[in-house]
């Protein structure tokens, strides 16, 4: 089943290596990994989602917290209450008689236009990465010739923040927090 | 004060109470050595090839509890440390390895002698560190320090360029280290305490399995009493042997895979398993379908991945063995479990250990010769195979913390210079090196340095002509072809002459009491060849993927004596 990864990992080299280390010694099909600032200075905020049975997945996310350098790591696959947001640039071929089509889709998914040439068209959109998904087949009849994807960033709804919550799943147990 | 980058290490190591360091010198670590000459509180051990200086740290670490130091240059040296720092990684061992690496400004362009050392260690260490600043010098050794020591311990690299060693540097050593997210949680939670103690006062048939977390914990005293407490057996890993005396009513030995038949029995018929920094590791649990199935799992370690790892825990308990078993005494009755005791007292009958070679020189026996000669009170470092298991078996450790060897790697070689930082943190102790004749082979150049640094080391050739534990699993597993396992030697005798090192050889078990004292007497160092059984096997054995309950057992029966 799918997982999701949110931590928070202290900004110094060699991080992003040992993280790599953690999946691929595992065989794990990392679908996506973004890296990014988090609200507090020094820490990098990393969503992982990856594909995996459940029991393999809690020991990498333990050693994932075993990691020096890894502030926080939290398993949010069960968390209901969460966004779940990418970005998309693609980029797609357009006649004088297809381009329209495209237009409308666009604004249907509320999508933009970045960029127009004479044989293609630019398109960003953001969301959930069901709806980039949707946005994609339905573009793909006309010639899909370039497409970028950012990966998913979580965040949890509601005022809840995630350095203050507790870590992997199976330690919330047995870990006085 | 100025410093150079070089003083600077010194500095540091010597603020974290490092008087001794084993090292090999080079190119880009030449400042570091130079150094060295304004340090005099410093003993530099130099070995004869950067693996055993790993392994000599390594080994000190383990006798001492204190972080065992080695150093080497940059390229060649530093990939020579990756089979010792792998060693230190799997057993825990707090480790700080030193390597010089090529100047910051050539990093990176294939440079001579240059690796990406840091890259090579990243999973074999617990942090590594490679130095661009000279700021960042002394707050990366004191990190170092800190993370090999606490928690669960584990090897650091620090990898130091050319350039930063020559450098001034402002030296100024952090009184703390500041790593968020990492704290080792070291006493449970009260709740947690309560609710272990209810589960060990409702078995019936406990059993205690005592890890290396014991002695990485030093919780000797704190394991007999709780042991005690609970009037339940203790069953040791390989590396938890010597965490209870082996003289002790409650000490059952080692089980798992050549472990004796009444602890593999005692853990097969156990309705709770109360696990002490531990690991579950493939050769204690043999199958794990079959592992202990009428038992509940208390499972106690302070690294909180080991829990759950490959056996789920009824019961866990992240903290300090140390302070888990204490708490857990005082929360605990006296409790009787005379039955059950009595029940496992019976299996040891059933099933004592046996020796039934045919030869004149039963490997066994050389064991039982050496317990003899130390009254189970020797340090004892073994290499890795068939001796190690017959080690494990026949030598009756009584003394705390007296049995060193590579255990999750299973490092061929190490004995010999682990033995070198064995002695070191028992100095005025013999340190014994049981060893195969082609573990012997991985690193008999530390001779040299036994015979530099005069050490009182007694090395044991266990030499039957043979890797013998791979020969066993070929006449078992693979129709008794013996491919690429006979092995030839030079004569280990006069080898050790050449060295300066008086020798014998014994090829009758007659001769052993004779052999073994004229060792132990000996002021310096000794080495006995013993030419042992050739085909000898370890029993028992639990084949891989069978229950642990169903061992093999010596087919030419039982012996005459136990």
């Amino acid at each position: 089943m799918r997982h999701v990864l949110v931590a928070l990992v202290q900004d110094e080299p060699g991080m992003l290596a040992r993280m790599g280390n953690l999946f691929a010694r595992r065989g794990y099909n990392v679908q996506s990994f973004t890296a990014g600032a988090s609200e507090l200075p020094g820490l990098t905020r990393i969503t992982i989602v990856v594909e995996g049975s459940s029991t393999a997945l809690d020991q990498i996310a333990k050693q994932f917290r075993k990691l020096v350098g890894a502030v926080k790591v939290a398993d949010v696959t069960a968390d209901t209450d969460q966004l779940s947001h990418e970005m998309l640039l693609v980029k797609v071929g357009v006649t004088a008689k297809t381009r329209q089509e495209v237009v409308s889709l666009t604004e249907l998914f509320k999508a933009r236009i970045v960029d127009v040439s004479t044989t293609t068209l630019m398109l960003e959109a953001t969301g959930e990465p069901d709806k980039l998904d949707k946005f994609l087949e339905v573009l793909r009849p006309f010639g899909v010739k370039e497409q970028a994807r950012t990966g998913a960033v979580f965040m949890g709804r509601g005022a809840k923040i995630l350095n203050q919550r507790p870590g992997v799943a199976s330690d919330r147990k047995y870990l006085a927090e | 004060m100025r410093h150079t980058g070089a003083e600077v290490v010194w500095e540091c190591l010597i603020r974290e109470g490092v008087d001794v360091v084993w090292a090999y010198p080079g190119g880009a670590a030449l400042p570091l050595f130079d150094a060295l000459g304004k340090y005099p509180q410093i003993h530099y051990v130099l070995v004869r090839h950067e693996q055993a200086a790993a392994h000599a740290a390594d080994g000190y670490a383990r006798a001492t509890g204190k972080v065992g130091v080695c150093a080497a240059t940059s390229g060649p040296g530093a990939t020579n440390l990756v089979t010792g720092i792998a060693t230190a990684m799997l057993d825990s061992v707090p480790m700080v390895a030193i390597t010089a690496q090529v100047a910051d400004s050539v990093i990176g362009t294939d440079a001579f002698q240059e690796i990406n050392i840091t890259g090579i260690t990243l999973p074999i260490t617990k942090h590594n560190y490679l130095v661009r600043e000279s700021g960042d010098l002394a707050r990366s050794l004191r990190e170092a320090f800190f993370l090999a020591r606490t928690g669960r311990p584990g090897p650091v690299l620090v990898d130091i360029p050319k350039d930063i060693l020559t450098a001034p540097c402002e030296f100024h050593y952090p009184e703390r280290v500041s790593r968020p997210g990492y704290r080792p949680v070291v006493r449970s939670a009260p709740y947690q305490v309560q609710r272990a103690a209810q589960v060990i006062a409702d078995a019936k048939r406990p059993v205690v399995l005592a890890g290396h977390g014991v002695h990485v914990a030093k919780a000797w005293e704190e394991l007999q009493r709780f042991a005690e407490r609970v009037n339940a057996p203790v069953v040791s890993t390989l590396l938890g042997l010597s965490a209870l005396s082996a003289d002790h009513p409650l000490c059952l030995g080692m089980a798992g895979m050549h472990g004796v038949a009444w602890a593999n029995l005692a853990i097969q018929n156990a309705d709770l398993l109360i696990a002490m920094g531990m690991r579950m590791d493939d050769r204690f649990t043999g199958s794990l379908r079959h592992f202990a199935p009428q038992a509940k799992l208390l499972h106690v370690d302070i690294d909180p991945a080991e829990i759950g790892k490959r056996v789920p825990a009824a019961v866990p308990m992240v903290g300090d063995v140390r302070f888990v078993m204490e708490a857990l005494t005082a929360a605990l009755p006296e409790l009787d479990h005379r039955e059950w005791l009595s029940q496992i007292d019976a299996w040891r009958d059933r099933h004592p250990l046996t020796v039934h070679a045919p030869g004149p020189l039963p490997p066994q026996e050389v064991i039982r010769a050496l317990h003899q000669a130390t009254g189970g009170e020797g340090v004892v470092v073994s290499d890795v195979g068939q001796h190690q298991m017959w080690v494990a078996q026949h030598y009756r450790f009584r003394r705390l913390n007296s049995f060193f060897t590579s255990g999750g790697l299973g490092t061929m070689g190490y004995s010999l210079p682990a033995a070198l930082g064995v002695q070191a943190g028992h100095p005025t102790d013999p340190v014994w090196v049981v060893v195969g004749d082609g573990s012997f082979q991985m690193n008999l150049q530390e001779l040299a340095t036994v015979a530099q640094e005069r050490l009182p080391i007694k090395i044991v050739i266990m030499d039957n002509g043979y890797l013998g534990m791979v020969r066993q699993w070929q006449e078992l597993f693979h129709g008794a072809r013996y491919i690429g396992t006979p092995i030839s030697g030079p004569d280990f005798v006069q080898l050790a002459a050449s060295y300066g090192i008086p020798a014998r050889r014994v090829t009758a078990t007659a001769d052993l009491a004779a052999a073994f004292a004229a060792a132990r007497d000996a002021d310096g160092p000794y080495l006995l060849d013993c030419k042992v059984e050739q085909d000898e096997n370890v029993y028992p054995m639990v084949q891989p993927g069978t229950s642990n309950a169903d061992f093999m057992e010596d087919p030419r029966g039982r012996a005459k004596d136990q």
